[in-house]
């Protein structure tokens, strides 16, 4: 199927047509286990309409409330049958309460908004979640699936992101210019030495976590290695490229080369007042800049991409991003997905959303729409929409593990510790690997 | 007629023993939430706390495994270790502070009693939320408040949030916000001491501070074994503030038993693993109750 451009005139009756075929669907689950997505839920096979639909979608933040709410008039058009209630639950609980209906079997809604963090524990036991791999195998040619893997694990996809979630540089271009570094640099090596030039001033080039992971999983995701784990899921996180990326990052953040994040709030006071003068982040994170710098910054922000690892290496990963899926409860689960391809692939739906929450889509020709390609005043003008499609397609790969949780803890331990010195970089990973080989081998 | 009669038992049955019944039905609501809410779930629990099972699929009893686990754990350990300090913090230097601002504002000489009682309290009715957020620009290294304070009068600035001072910063924080609860438990206590046992006590030409470790402090007793005993049982199941502050962390130098339960169950599905944790919980707090209730003298019959 080809999905590189689809009308919305197309996409519209296709939706409609699946949405028929929903409802069909749901009048036969009497004879049908529930939780299978009908073969034919993407060939548009017309049926008469039959019973209503009502489905269930838990969601956790109002950007997300808002999108649905905004796009539920559209979908109504073309689906009058189907009746989605959306459910907002906060943070956590959400990923807490979807659990206890997994574990008792009732009460888990037909589609859930999973943060990418939050989805490993969901691999443990019996997954509670659909397998969507052969409902997204038509998108594949256009969906980045480097933004399936948060919710991949050994080859079976149980969620697709909403986001892009592309990671650059963005930089105080007055403050750079004036350390003298010209921007955009090769490697990470390079951008090291070029950041000395902030040497003597108060104002570092960019800061790093000190106590956490998250800046860290960045830089090692990026090198396309896999993480933590392999395809096959076994811990490599002690690997030569693990611990040569931790040794770069303790080195930067010890010499006072790269500054240490303030925490919480007070990080943004230090972009502000210019004393850390870039950050390394996703497409959100670059919204959150624009908001809680505000005026003050002005027309003083770039982005650029990451520099590479290595020359032609990728010069982005992703991070963050929150994935549709639909549970193995769902009495409707054509009719879930229809309505998460409506929501996902349809551009004109992707735009609103992106009006709402600022996330750009993970489709590529989607990308190339005037609209996000409109240069960002905030950002001196730049086409900040354009560097992300230039670079949307070099995300990495990166493996998943029902152990993932229990993983970064233990590697928020490891990068405290050697950013601390406690350990050295090598002896913090391997410390690391092997307790996390035992903690698997226990179950 | 047969029916008759037999309704005409029926109902005389039914007067007799309606009478009898009465009182269990009314006090039957309490029972059944008990069953089903507490005695229910602490049975269950004591079951899943010897099993595996990832919160889905099939449960495997492992018997007293986990708990044998447990004693390895150097994270449980560690957590318990926090806990413990969290504990020793809030009776040995919240609650004296408690007293302490409870005997100033007793005071004859203090006016404006009820604007401290207030003062005091309105921490306890801030959302810990919002209040820890607070704390956690306040105890930022570059731009908080408290280094901003400490290199103002010459000292250095410390991180309050690294593996050396995390625990302490914590404590502060509960410090802030349970101070004032306990402080109007003793204000409470210290107000039922009838007036006439300190006249006496000042005819007998005793001083302020005779008065307060013969008088006060005894007559107090009963309202100090509830203000510790409430404590010691918040203390250890001590949760939002550490995970809000630093997650439990760095290195989870600061991270509870309660953080420690809700991080096995939720995070890493290791649903029996999370009962034993949750049953050793409740058998320490039960322990330490019991030496203070026997500490203080509440099995004697004084």
């Amino acid at each position: 199927m080809n999905t590189s451009k689809l009308s919305r005139r197309d996409f519209l009756q296709r939706a409609a047509f699946m949405t028929m075929g929903a409802s069909a669907a749901t009048a036969l689950a009497a004879c049908q286990p529930a939780a299978t997505v009908s073969d034919d839920a993407t060939a548009g096979d017309a049926a008469p309409m039959s019973e209503p639909v009502e489905l269930s979608l838990w969601t956790f933040g109002s950007f997300f409330t808002d999108f649905y709410e905004a796009i539920f008039p559209a979908y109504k058009e073309i689906a009058p049958d189907v009746t989605i209630e959306v459910q907002e639950i906060p943070g956590g609980q959400l990923f807490d309460n979807l659990i206890a209906s997994f574990a008792a079997g009732t009460g888990a809604p037909d589609i859930a908004d999973i943060e990418q963090g939050s989805m490993s524990r969901f691999f443990k036991g019996e997954i509670g979640l659909i397998d969507l791999t052969d409902l997204i195998a038509p998108y594949v040619d256009d969906y980045v699936m480097a933004r399936t893997d948060p919710y991949a694990y050994l080859g079976h996809i149980y969620g697709i992101d909403h986001c892009l979630c592309p990671v650059v540089l963005y930089y105080r271009h007055d403050l750079y210019a004036e350390a003298g570094i010209e921007m955009p640099v090769a490697t990470w090596q390079d951008f090291a030495e070029a950041a000395q030039g902030f040497e003597g001033t108060e104002a570092a080039a960019i800061s790093l976590a000190d106590r956490s992971w998250g800046d860290y999983w960045m830089l090692l995701t990026q090198r396309g290695t896999g993480g933590i784990f392999n395809a096959d899921g076994e811990v490599i996180i002690d690997q030569p490229e693990a611990i040569d990326t931790l040794s770069f990052y303790v080195d930067q953040l010890t010499s006072g080369t790269f500054a240490v994040t303030p925490s919480g709030p007070a990080s943004y006071a230090a972009l502000t007042e210019g004393t850390i003068a870039g950050r390394i982040g996703a497409d959100w994170f670059g919204g959150f800049i624009k908001l809680n710098v505000g005026d003050p910054g002005h027309g003083l922000w770039m982005a650029a991409p990451l520099p590479a690892w290595e020359e032609g290496g990728a010069r982005t990963t992703a991070h963050g991003g929150t994935g549709y899926t639909i549970t193995r409860q769902s009495e409707a689960p054509d009719a879930a997905w229809a309505f998460i391809e409506f929501a996902l692939f349809d551009e004109d739906n992707k735009y609103i959303e992106y009006g709402v929450n600022n996330l750009i889509p993970p489709i590529l020709s989607m990308l190339d729409d005037e609209r996000y390609l409109a240069p960002d005043p905030w950002y001196s003008d730049q086409s900040i929409g354009a560097l992300y499609r230039d670079l949307g397609g070099e995300i990495p790969r990166h493996n998943r593990h029902p152990f993932f949780s229990e993983a970064v803890n233990l590697l928020s331990n490891a990068v405290t510790e050697a950013v601390a010195g406690d350990k050295n970089p090598a002896q913090a990973l391997e410390d690391m690997a092997q307790e996390l080989r035992e903690t698997i081998d226990k179950g | 007629m047969h029916s008759i009669t037999q309704q005409h038992i029926r109902e005389r049955l039914w007067y007799r023993y309606q009478r009898r019944l009465a009182p269990y039905l009314f006090i039957s609501p309490f029972y059944i939430l008990f069953v089903v809410f507490a005695l229910g779930p602490l049975i269950a629990a004591l079951y899943f706390s010897m099993i595996k099972w990832p919160g889905t699929g099939p449960m495997t009893f492992l018997g007293l495994a986990n708990y044998l686990e447990l004693f390895e754990d150097e994270i449980f350990l560690k957590s318990l270790g926090n806990t413990t300090y969290y504990a020793i913090g809030a009776v040995f230097v919240i609650l004296p502070v408690a007293l302490f601002l409870a005997l100033l504002i007793n005071a004859a000489v203090v006016r404006a009693k009820s604007l401290f009682r207030i003062a005091f309290i309105l921490p306890v009715l801030t959302s810990t939320v919002a209040a820890t957020i607070m704390f956690l620009l306040m105890f930022e290294h570059q731009y908080g408040l408290f280094n901003v304070a400490l290199e103002a009068v010459g000292l250095n600035a410390l991180k309050w949030l690294d593996e050396e001072l995390v625990k302490l910063s914590v404590l502060l924080v509960a410090a802030w916000r349970y101070t004032g609860l306990s402080m109007l438990y003793f204000l409470a206590g210290l107000q039922s001491i009838p007036t006439d046992v300190y006249e006496a006590a000042s005819v007998d030409g005793a001083g302020r501070w005779t008065t307060f470790w013969q008088i006060t402090l005894p007559l107090l007793r009963p309202v100090s074994l509830f203000v510790v005993v409430v404590s010691i049982i918040g203390s250890f199941q001590f949760f939002a503030e550490p995970l809000l502050l630093a997650g439990g962390g760095p290195n989870n130098a600061s991270l509870t038993i309660a953080n420690y339960l809700y991080r096995v169950g939720f995070s890493y599905l290791r649903m029996g693993y999370a009962s034993a944790v949750g049953y050793i919980l409740a058998v320490i707090i039960f322990i330490l109750t019991l030496l203070q209730l026997k500490f203080f003298g509440a099995f004697g019959r004084s």
